[in-house]
């Protein structure tokens, strides 16, 4: 092999290492933070089965002591409590200081008060897990992992 | 007009006579054949590659479902390591085509390893890092085993990545969102264009000239479909122009700028540089937003001009009539220039905005019939005689052009 190849291989074995070590770092060191959700089943062309998921995230901007709502898009960091499921504390624009049994996940503003967590909403799973889960889609929470800098993986899905 | 036709014709007018022709016939097939033989084993070597990738896919899923998330780290991890041996060994044996098709595959595969990852962890479908990662990756590649192959995977990967990060939605209807959110990256898509035609120029004879094919042909395609479109209607071009601004706006927007300047700078003679400048300077004047006071469109701005464009028919035909001029220009550029791509592009852009006019502006006059009919026969004449104005624009270019 050419030294370039050598390069570039390595470079691509980089980038797959890259792509593996955040979301394993997030599975192996964040909390557990346990969220109502709302899914429904379609199928990806290219990865196969998934779930796709909303979350039921009750809060109001007025609650969260703020006066406006954020812009279509914005950043914004939504504190929960460890209860199961668990709920909303508070939702800030900055990284949040976390109090004891507190955790936290970066979304996105939709406006009008409305977050989604982008990052968050599909589970993949095998046609066989997708038709269990099918039965069981009102009753179902996530299982996420958080790290304190609120990044965030989708780890599970199971009964309430 | 090929070399077979130019002899025929020599022959008739007496230029030259059989026996040379026929001398010259034999020497241009003996240096053709060879050329050609490896251009067909390049593509089915390519469509092998693609094939074997998806096979490869394939058996990745069979064995999917069974398997521990480890297990499937292995699986994917040495099959990007039997790819990279198969590409090396064919390398040393001196196969060069069948090397080049496998360091093809070995960048496919990066990027099947890159997502199936991504699937293990439930990242979202328009996991932009994932395709930023492949990217960087097959660009690695290209430099070590250039092919245009490389290009024509590097380049939609760049797209999708900007698009991805431009709407951070992560539902599948929503994967193309990008083009069609004002947040997004539709009303640049024509910057992004000729951001992409100037690395083109830019990456021209360097070490990453396999990019330079697919980054002209991506970036013409980009800069022409949304300028011709917009000519079509008043709200068309509000739609394509209107901007939601974000701070990725004007890095996206800095950057193509940057890629035209530096273009420009590489070879200040180059007219295509200064074209390129006007271009640009035309595309920034039309993006600047005012308040939607009176609910054009979804959205709090639309273009400064739209308003204007949809008051005064006279304004948005000068619009429609600059377009087109662009269009007739590029045509004279390529014909003087000998770049067929040039004519290519210019004759279907003025053909769509002509076809765009009658329907818009002169069927609705007729009567529903005689539009229908006249709409018929002016696009099958039309077309017939576009396409023999292409031709003879092309088949009378000098060859190299005009330098």
């Amino acid at each position: 092999m050419s030294r370039r190849h050598a390069i570039a291989v390595a470079v691509a074995i980089a980038a797959m290492v890259a792509a593996l070590l955040p979301p394993l770092w997030i599975q192996t060191t964040g909390d557990d933070v346990v969220l109502e959700v709302a899914p429904v089943d379609p199928l990806s062309l290219f990865r196969g089965n998934y779930v796709d998921l909303t979350y039921d995230l009750d809060f109001e901007v007025d609650d969260t002591g703020r006066d406006r709502s954020w812009e279509w898009n914005e950043v914004v960091y939504v504190v929960f409590d460890d209860a199961r499921p668990a709920n909303v504390v508070r939702v800030e624009e900055s990284r949040p200081g976390l109090a004891p049994g507190e955790t936290c996940i970066r979304g996105r503003s939709r406006g009008s008060g409305d977050v989604v967590f982008p990052s968050l909403e599909q589970f993949f799973v095998t046609a066989e897990q997708g038709g269990r889960l099918e039965t069981q889609l009102s009753s179902l929470v996530a299982i996420v992992k958080t790290t304190g800098g609120c990044q965030a993986i989708l780890h599970d899905l199971e009964p309430e | 007009m090929d070399a077979t036709e130019a002899l025929a014709v020599w022959v008739a007018e007496g230029q030259i006579d059989s026996d040379l022709a026929e001398r010259l016939r034999t020497s241009l097939a003996a240096h053709d054949e060879p050329q050609r033989t490896n251009k067909i084993i390049w593509v089915l070597v390519s469509i092998g590659a693609v094939l074997t990738g998806a096979g490869l896919l394939l058996f990745i899923a069979s064995q999917w479902d069974q398997s521990s998330p480890l297990r499937r780290l292995a699986l994917l991890f040495t099959i990007y390591l039997l790819v990279v041996g198969a590409a090396a060994l064919a390398d040393r044996q001196q196969l060069g085509v069948t090397a080049k098709g496998l360091w093809f595959l070995s960048s496919i595969a990066v990027g099947v390893n890159i997502f199936l990852v991504a699937q293990i962890y439930n990242l979202p479908l328009n996991y932009w890092q994932g395709t930023l990662l492949w990217l960087i990756a097959t660009m690695a590649m290209g430099w070590a085993s250039p092919s245009s192959a490389q290009g024509w995977l590097a380049v939609p990967l760049g797209l999708l990545t900007l698009g991805w990060i431009s709407t951070p939605t992560s539902q599948f209807f929503e994967q193309g969102e990008f083009l069609f959110a004002p947040g997004g990256l539709r009303p640049l898509v024509p910057l992004v264009g000729l951001g992409l035609v100037a690395t083109a120029m830019v990456v021209d004879a360097t070490l990453f000239d396999w990019l330079k094919q697919p980054a002209a042909a991506f970036g013409a395609v980009l800069v022409a479909v949304p300028i011709v479109v917009s000519t079509f209607h008043p709200m068309a071009f509000a739609w394509i122009f209107q901007v939601d601004v974000r701070p990725f706006h004007l890095v996206v927007g800095l950057g193509a700028v940057a890629l035209i300047v530096v273009a420009w700078l590489q070879d200040r003679s180059s007219p295509f540089g200064l074209a390129g400048a006007a271009v640009t300077g035309l595309l920034m004047a039309l993006l600047p937003q005012v308040s939607d006071d009176d609910g054009l469109l979804d959205g709090d701005s639309l273009p400064w001009l739209a308003e204007s464009f949809d008051n005064s028919e006279l304004l948005f035909g000068l619009y429609t009539a600059v377009i087109f001029g662009l269009a007739v220009a590029t045509i004279m550029a390529g014909q003087y220039y000998a770049k067929p791509v040039l004519v290519n592009i210019g004759y279907a852009m003025v053909s769509v905005i002509l076809f765009a006019l009658y329907v818009g502006r002169i069927a609705g006059e007729l009567p529903t019939s005689l539009a229908v009919i006249g709409g018929g026969l002016a696009l099958i004449s039309g077309a017939i005689f576009l396409e023999r104005r292409r031709r003879g624009a092309i088949s009378t270019m000098a060859p190299g052009g005009v330098q």
